[in-house]
Parts: C-alpha cells; sequence; structure tokens
C-alpha cells in the first residue's frame, strides 16, 4: 500500500544538497548496506528497521531494476518488532523464577539471577511468536528533490528521516508551513519576515499566543 | 532562532492558510483563479475540524453535508477556533482530487486523485506521481499567494478585517466582499516547488 497502489496519505519531505554524479552505483551500494535485517529470537535486540523493494517485504536483495523508476527511487521501509505482552511476560518470569529457586533450594534470587532469567523467557517467548511487521513505502523524485512517505506518524517519520540521510548522505527537510513557505523561495527578505511574523488576531479580545 | 524553534513557532501559518482560503473560497464560490493553472474550484467539502488556539482540546468535529457554509462552523469561528483539519475538493479541466489537508503540517491525507488509465505497473505509478504533484503544485500556488499577501501591509490593512466582517456576519450569507486587489503574487516562480 502507498507509492504504487492504495491510500495516499505521506509526508512531504524535501531533500537537500546535490546528488553525486555516480549515484546509482552508490545508492545501491548504500542501500544495500542499510537493506532490513530479519530479527533473530536470540537477538538481544527487540526492532529490526531496514530497506526492502517496494512491494517485496520479504526480499532483501537489490538492483537498480527493483528501486529505480524512472526519476523515481522507490522503497519501502520495514519495521519489525518483537511485542510480547507485558503480563505475559511478567507471569512467565515469575513461573520461571519458582521453578529455579526450587531447583536451586533458594529462598532469594539475585539482581543477575533475575536479569539471566528474564533474558531467557523472553527468549523462549520470541521463539514462540513471529515478530510485528510494518512497511512503509517511500518514493523519491530525484528531479525535484522531494520524497513521499507513506506514514504521518511523528515517531515513524523522525526515524525514517534520520534512515535516509544515513543512506544517502543529503538531509531532509520535513513539509511544515515554515519550511513550504521557504521552499518557495520568497527571497531572503521574506525569509527575514517569516522569522517574526506573528500569529493574526480575527477576534478581538481573545488571546492569540 | 534556530531551524526548529522556527519550525514550531511558525505552525499557526497553516491554520491561517486554511482559514484564508476557505474565506476566499465562500466568496467565490469555489471558482478562484491560481497561478500558473488558471481557473479552478477549491471547495471545502463535508469534513471540517477547529480547535481552540491554545486549548488543542477544545475542538469542533464536523461531519457530512457541507460544514463551512453552517452556522455551527462560524460560531466555532466567532469563539476564536482556528482550522486544524478540512476535507477540500480541487477540480481543474474536469478532473476532480479530494484531500484532507491538516493546517500544523500542512500534510495531504486520503487524497484521492483522479481516474488513473494506465494499467501497466510502472505506468500506473508515473500518472498517480503526476496527478499527486499536480495536486501539490496547486496547493503550493495557494499557499505562495497566501504568503506573499500574508508578509505585505494589505493582510493587516485589507484582508484581515474583511475576513473578520465575514467571520463575524451572522446571517451566514456568503459576502462577495473578497479583497482581490490586496493580493499578492510576489515575482515569478523560479521553479515549482
Amino acid at each position: 500500500m502507498g507509492a504504487l497502489s492504495g491510500t495516499l496519505s505521506y509526508k512531504l519531505f524535501y531533500v537537500q544538497g546535490e546528488v553525486p554524479e555516480n549515484w546509482q552505483e552508490l545508492y545501491l551500494q548504500q542501500i544495500r548496506k542499510n537493506a532490513f535485517k530479519p530479527l533473530k529470537p536470540e537477538d538481544e535486540e527487540e526492532v529490526s528497521e531496514g530497506w526492502v523493494p517496494v512491494e517485496r517485504p520479504l526480499q532483501i536483495s537489490f538492483d537498480l531494476h527493483t528501486l529505480l523508476f524512472d526519476h523515481f527511487i522507490n522503497l519501502g521501509f520495514r519495521q519489525d518488532k518483537y511485542a510480547i505482552p507485558s503480563a505475559l511476560l511478567k507471569a512467565h518470569v515469575e513461573e520461571a523464577e519458582r521453578e529455579y529457586m526450587i531447583q536451586n533450594d533458594k529462598q532469594r534470587l539475585s539482581k543477575f539471577e533475575r536479569e539471566d532469567i528474564k533474558i531467557m523467557v523472553k527468549r523462549k517467548l520470541k521463539e514462540k511468536q513471529l515478530p510485528r511487521m510494518k512497511v512503509i513505502d517511500m518514493s523519491w523524485d530525484l528531479q525535484k528533490g522531494r520524497v513521499r512517505f507513506w506514514s504521518q506518524s511523528g515517531n515513524v517519520c523522525e526515524l525514517f528521516q534520520g534512515y535516509f540521510e544515513d543512506t544517502f548522505g543529503l538531509k531532509l527537510l520535513p513539509g511544515n508551513p515554515y519550511i513550504n513557505a521557504v521552499q518557495l523561495e520568497p527571497g531572503p527578505e521574506k525569509i527575514e519576515e517569516l522569522a517574526v511574523v506573528e500569529p493574526t488576531n480575527f477576534i478581538e479580545g481573545l488571546p492569540q499566543r | 532562532m534556530d531551524l526548529i524553534d522556527l519550525i514550531e513557532t511558525r505552525r499557526f501559518l497553516g491554520s491561517e492558510f486554511m482559514m484564508w482560503l476557505w474565506f476566499k473560497s465562500e466568496c467565490y464560490d469555489g471558482l478562484m483563479e491560481v497561478e500558473e493553472h488558471g481557473e479552478l474550484e477549491v471547495l471545502f467539502d463535508d469534513a471540517l475540524v477547529l480547535e481552540a488556539y491554545l486549548a488543542e482540546t477544545e475542538r469542533n468535529t464536523f461531519k457530512g453535508g457541507a460544514p463551512a457554509y453552517s452556522p455551527e462552523a462560524k460560531v466555532a469561528l466567532q469563539q476564536g477556533k482556528r482550522v486544524s483539519r478540512a476535507k477540500i475538493r480541487v477540480i481543474k479541466d474536469g478532473r476532480e482530487w479530494l484531500l484532507t489537508l491538516k493546517a500544523e503540517g500542512l500534510d495531504f491525507s486520503s487524497v484521492k486523485i483522479p481516474a488513473v488509465l494506465s494499467r501497466e505497473e510502472d505506468e500506473k505509478f508515473y500518472e498517480r506521481m503526476y496527478l499527486v504533484e499536480e495536486l501539490e503544485d496547486i496547493i503550493n500556488a495557494l499557499y505562495r499567494t497566501f504568503i506573499f499577501t500574508r508578509l505585505s501591509p494589505q493582510w493587516h490593512e485589507v484582508m484581515v478585517p474583511a475576513m473578520k466582517t465575514w467571520i463575524m456576519a451572522e446571517d451566514g450569507v456568503v459576502p462577495d466582499v473578497y479583497p482581490e486587489a490586496a493580493e499578492q503574487q510576489g515575482p515569478a516562480m523560479a521553479k515549482s516547488a
């Protein structure tokens, strides 16, 4: 859902900086480096994110054909997360602690023993479930320097922005009333005025700030 | 002021833009001239949310019918509430777009584009993007007119008094009082932003 079909709800970003001359080779290399890495139950990390080909979230191999649509680079930003309900985790940890104390004839557990048990329980629970997968499309118009990202959640957009900047070495500015005004190239004087403009009072007697 | 502060403290421009657009649309029954796009229709559709500027929890949500023309929405404006989101219909050369515009980030959501005719996957994508881009350019052109007008003396001297009259009008009758001469277009656009 997103770039190729489905709902058109997205966040617009403006790309800052120039695309290098050898961008095809360089970006392909960088995308491969920042491709999605599947989570494993034994990993300490409970979240993993990275690039996948658009509409092929299970693939992690890339070539120019999979990502280049004329002057657009299309990618999926996949994020997997283990989501063990806290009540379930707590119940399993308590049960495991009880068993451990009985087996080892202990009345109390040290902090380290508790931590080890928790890690072991978490791993067992992770083995029984699959992580939750979320894939959000992004489409980068190389000619216009605009990126459309199919999410408007602040946290997800921030994560995506950082990931994009790390991958491509270019800054992204999120669309908003100030940035959109600056992007219209109103001239230095108007940009200075924008910085000091105050909200309009449409109704006398009501505070505006 | 750093960029983050500028972004956060200038968010009010989004709701002012939407209030201005609502005013203009109501004055002209939706029909307006847009720089580089010619004459087109911009109409407030069947969903509108107004929020108190200081207390965002004070919110009026209108759904169905034509809320922008309802006395209830006018009362909310008279209480000092501002547009936080609206469903907007744009019609150009017989083609129709529908979008929900959010004031805070000027974000587009639930965009409906004119029917895509291509069958091939790649072609379908290009057509979708072309139509989305056309809509972005129309809204940008309107925003540009707003920004130049907003930063000119005409805003406080002419546009705001006209908008105040519109807000306070009790009979709900569409006033043909849009001060066209107060609009500022700015210099010709160097490129479409």
